[in-house]
């Protein structure tokens, strides 16, 4: 077994990864993954976007114009989306699926929020 | 494409086995070190057409597997904390239920301090102590002076060892 230190790893891991790395970018399930990993902070700013409109949709007052809610209404989904095409191809023929917990931390982490302020309590004593 | 492919089979030939052992220090687990080799080797493959040779190819390389690493566990500290769990206790519990550990329990008391340390400190005391880098190529990789290297691992061998003082001082020498 090879051994470094305090660690021991199979016999012939390093040959099998040289081989693995080595194949990697011909591989079609790095390509895919690629793909998906791009979209997802698009695809996560465009849901939280639709949910605040939805959301404040529903808990506005009625407007004092009526006339105008027509409008209104038609915004609420087509121009959220700054390109129809990548609702499209991440939809696409496949069943739609919700945010995944790695889609949810990659944005988290993208938007700046401290790990204290997931900590309500703590974060509201710090304060 | 083909002096692309030759760069890039030089550096998995070269690099893949220290770049194991660097990441595993940060990650602690076998099989995240292989998944995350993985994502860093593509993001390599990716960016070798940008590499213009502004750093020599082992700092550049070293650079963004650092920093992979790192991202890993900034997720990892978020992913603990939206269900409510200590990001330290996720590294005792991975460093104890390491298959792969054949150390003493100095070594493993050590690893534990180590996952502690901020997030600079860690780095160089990983690069130093483990990975055995000299300063110089430490300063090349983090982008940071050798005299504020040297007093950040100096901050973190002082903590290591008020920690470990119940082990022999034989057991380990840093």
């Amino acid at each position: 077994m090879m051994v470094k230190k305090d660690i021991r790893l199979p016999d012939g891991y390093f040959e099998d990864l040289k081989g693995r790395l080595s194949a990697l970018p011909f591989s079609s399930s790095s390509r895919k993954r690629n793909t998906i990993h791009s979209l997802t902070p698009y695809i996560a700013i465009a849901a939280c976007m639709l949910i605040g409109l939805v959301l404040g949709n529903l808990l506005l007052p009625t407007p004092a114009y009526p006339e105008l809610q027509a409008d209104y209404e038609s915004m609420l989904v087509a121009d959220v989306l700054r390109d129809a095409a990548y609702y499209d191809n991440f939809m696409g023929d496949e069943p739609a699926e919700s945010i995944s917990e790695d889609e949810i931390i990659e944005y988290l982490i993208g938007s700046g929020m401290s790990v204290e302020q997931f900590n309500f309590e703590e974060y509201e004593q710090d304060r | 494409m083909e002096d692309r492919e030759a760069r890039f089979n030089e550096i998995v030939e070269t690099c893949s086995e220290r770049l194991y052992w660097h990441v595993r220090r940060f990650v602690l687990s076998h099989e995240d070190t292989d998944d995350l080799l993985q994502e860093i080797f593509l993001k390599i493959w990716n960016a070798l057409p940008s590499w213009r040779g502004e750093a020599q190819i082992y700092t550049w390389v070293y650079r963004i597997a650092t920093n992979e690493a790192l991202n890993f566990l900034r997720r990892e500290k978020v992913r603990s904390a939206l269900r409510f769990r200590s990001i330290d206790e996720e590294m005792e519990r991975r460093i104890d239920n390491d298959p792969y550990f054949n150390g003493t329990d100095a070594e493993r008391a050590l690893s534990k301090e180590v996952a502690k340390l901020p997030e600079k400190q860690r780095q160089v005391f990983i690069m130093r102590y483990y990975d055995e880098l000299p300063y110089e190529k430490i300063s090349e990789i983090l982008n940071t002076s050798v005299g504020s290297l040297k007093a950040s691992f100096h901050i973190a061998q002082e903590k290591i060892r008020s920690a470990l003082k119940k082990f022999d001082d034989t057991d380990l020498t840093f």
